[in-house]
């Protein structure tokens, strides 16, 4: 009686009853709290405070504000159906998360020393300060919205979808986004990014009490991989071959894109300029390093696994893999019916970090990098409230856009975002590295990477020879960007050479 | 030189960690998976192991030797 109290079943696979939606609901009022603690420990009224946590952020804070970041509502969802659907070539996955950590060590260690010198709050601070040509620094931070802003929008689609689908239809699409909305804007707005990295810690923690009980799960109660083989091998053979030429080369194209997209986040800058001190960083990032194999690898691995258990799901059936593999294990083990709301917990948390953290990013860029130039001589108090504002506007149209657009097509184009967010790399890894190279080429480069991503994406194939459109882009960003350099120094020397 | 050595490197463990050598599904299995999930796996805990020793002791290669800033 106690576990149907929490638990219901669904046709969706697992929705929760009205002890696990209060569970939810306790859940979620806690993150309030914790904003407003996050709001009583703000030392000052600066935008240093409020978007970088006063610079402030020790090892346990700084690793789980970057996982709970890093890992989405898509990392719990979308990885495992596509695991469902993929079988073991997915796996690529597991790199393709690590390959971020790659990505952070070519630029990370000099732009921190630099951000704790010079004070930067944003990416655009790194720019303007490297390049002083304002067109590089606007179309820089305009794609970084850009992605970010779809980023949102995205999460915030699933976020509405995933609580009508574990509310058994109880809760209507419109309200959990209004309200989810609502309860984010208020940390957000009372604590900034203090409270937006306090909060992660909780979703992280629950992230990770939550992989627990899903490895624990598949090893002990399901027998691992090979406790499933012979039943895997007759439903799906074709999953065990190696990838063809064709997958191998996306299989890299995956990663790299991962390797020079995510590694761009400008909510991920930010959490670099917030560590305490370069020691934290490291230390940071060296755990992250391991952490796609307690993650990524146990969620490739549940929707592997699930083939054999549900081995004629349709594709839209199998985006909610996790959900079935949920209510199953909660039918066969009901003594840890508690883990089923913190599991959906775990997925709400993952997608709300995802959510606040890009939020909070996009206001402090559009009031440092926009607003803040435009009106140079205004004080932290001002731009405080200009931040606060922005995040109220940017969640109200992303709200009434997701409300209006859930079922459009249009949602095409809001999935781009590594691929448009991977052009700003070639600025921020050679800016870091290479001193010579100058902002006209790295605009120009930023400029057409960023259109020939955007039109490659939106055609029918756009992965042309199983390269993603964000890669072919980044590959004539750099291109232009290397040939102009190195055209301009022969015009100005009279030789390449004399470009070193 | 060395420091762009230490800088792509990463990039050239993540090209082999894809299992280019494997073409035919050869029966064999290791924890219930084939030999060419096998060989990724090692490749990505490889990755994350080479990561670690990177951030731990060539952080400041990357960092620069001079760390002068950008203003003109």
């Amino acid at each position: 009686m106690k576990v149907m109290m929490i638990l219901a079943n669904s046709s969706n696979g697992y929705a929760l009853g009205n002890g696990g939606l209060a569970f939810i609901g306790l859940y979620i009022l806690t993150l309030i709290v914790i904003g407003w603690l996050g709001h009583r420990a703000k030392k000052e009224d600066s935008l240093e405070d409020h978007y970088l946590g006063g610079r402030a952020f020790g090892f346990s804070v700084l690793f789980l504000t970057l996982y709970a970041t890093q890992y989405s509502g898509n990392s719990f969802m979308g990885f495992v159906g596509k695991a469902y659907r993929g079988g073991f070539p997915v796996l690529y996955t597991v790199v393709a998360m690590m390959a971020v950590i790659g990505g952070y060590f070519i630029y990370a260690p000099r732009l921190y020393r630099l951000s704790r010198r010079k004070k930067y709050v944003t990416l655009g601070d790194y720019v303007q300060d490297r390049f002083s040509f304002r067109p590089l620094t606007i179309l820089l931070v305009l794609i970084g919205i850009f992605g970010l802003g779809n980023y949102v929008l995205t999460n915030l689609l699933a976020l509405g979808k995933l609580a009508e689908i574990v509310s058994g239809n109880r809760i209507d699409f419109n309200y959990a986004v209004i309200a989810l909305a609502v309860v984010m804007l208020v940390y957000e707005t009372m604590g900034g990014m203090r409270s937006v990295a306090w909060t992660d810690v909780t979703q992280g923690v629950i992230l990770l009490i939550s992989l627990g009980f899903i490895a624990f799960a598949l090893f002990f109660h399901f027998g691992g991989p090979g406790g499933v083989a012979e039943s895997l091998e007759s439903v799906r053979p074709d999953i065990w071959d190696p990838p063809s030429i064709k997958q191998k080369i996306t299989w890299l194209s995956s990663v790299l894109l991962f390797f020079f997209g995510i590694s761009m986040y400008p909510h991920a800058i930010q959490r670099i300029y917030a560590a305490k001190d370069e020691k934290t960083l490291r230390r940071s990032l060296q755990v992250m390093s391991f952490m796609p194999l307690f993650t990524t690898f146990f969620l490739v691995l549940l929707g592997i696994m699930a083939i054999s258990i549900f081995p004629s799901l349709e594709r839209v059936e199998s985006d909610r893999t996790t959900l079935l593999m949920l209510g199953k294990l909660m039918n066969e083990l009901p003594a840890l019916a508690i883990m089923g709301p913190l599991l959906v917990a775990a997925v709400i948390a993952a997608t709300m970090s995802t959510i606040d953290s890009a939020l909070l990013a996009i206001s402090s860029m559009v009031t440092n990098d926009f607003y803040r130039t435009k009106y140079p001589n205004s004080n932290s108090k001002t731009l405080t409230r200009v931040g606060k504002m922005t995040s109220i506007i940017v969640m109200l149209c992303v709200v009434l856009l997701t409300i209006k657009l859930q079922d459009k097509t249009i949602w095409r184009l809001l999935e781009i975002k590594l691929e448009v967010l991977a052009q700003i790399a070639p600025a921020v890894m050679l800016g870091t590295q290479i001193r010579k190279i100058g902002a006209i080429p790295f605009f120009i480069g930023a400029l057409f990477g960023t259109i020939l991503a955007v039109y490659l994406t939106m055609t029918p194939n756009s992965k042309p020879l199983g390269v993603h459109a964000g890669l072919w882009g980044l590959g004539l960003n750099l291109i232009l960007v290397f040939t102009i350099h190195i055209f301009s120094n022969v015009r100005r020397t009279g030789s390449p050479s004399l470009a070193k | 030189m060395k420091r762009v050595f230490y800088l792509l490197l990463p990039i050239a463990f993540l090209v082999t960690s894809v299992p280019w050598f494997f073409v035919k599904n050869n029966e064999n299995r290791l924890f219930g998976m084939p030999d060419w999930v096998i060989y990724s796996l090692i490749g990505a805990a490889s990755f994350a192991i080479l990561m670690t020793i990177l951030i731990g002791f060539f952080w400041n290669i990357s960092s620069g030797e001079s760390d002068d800033d950008f203003s003109k």
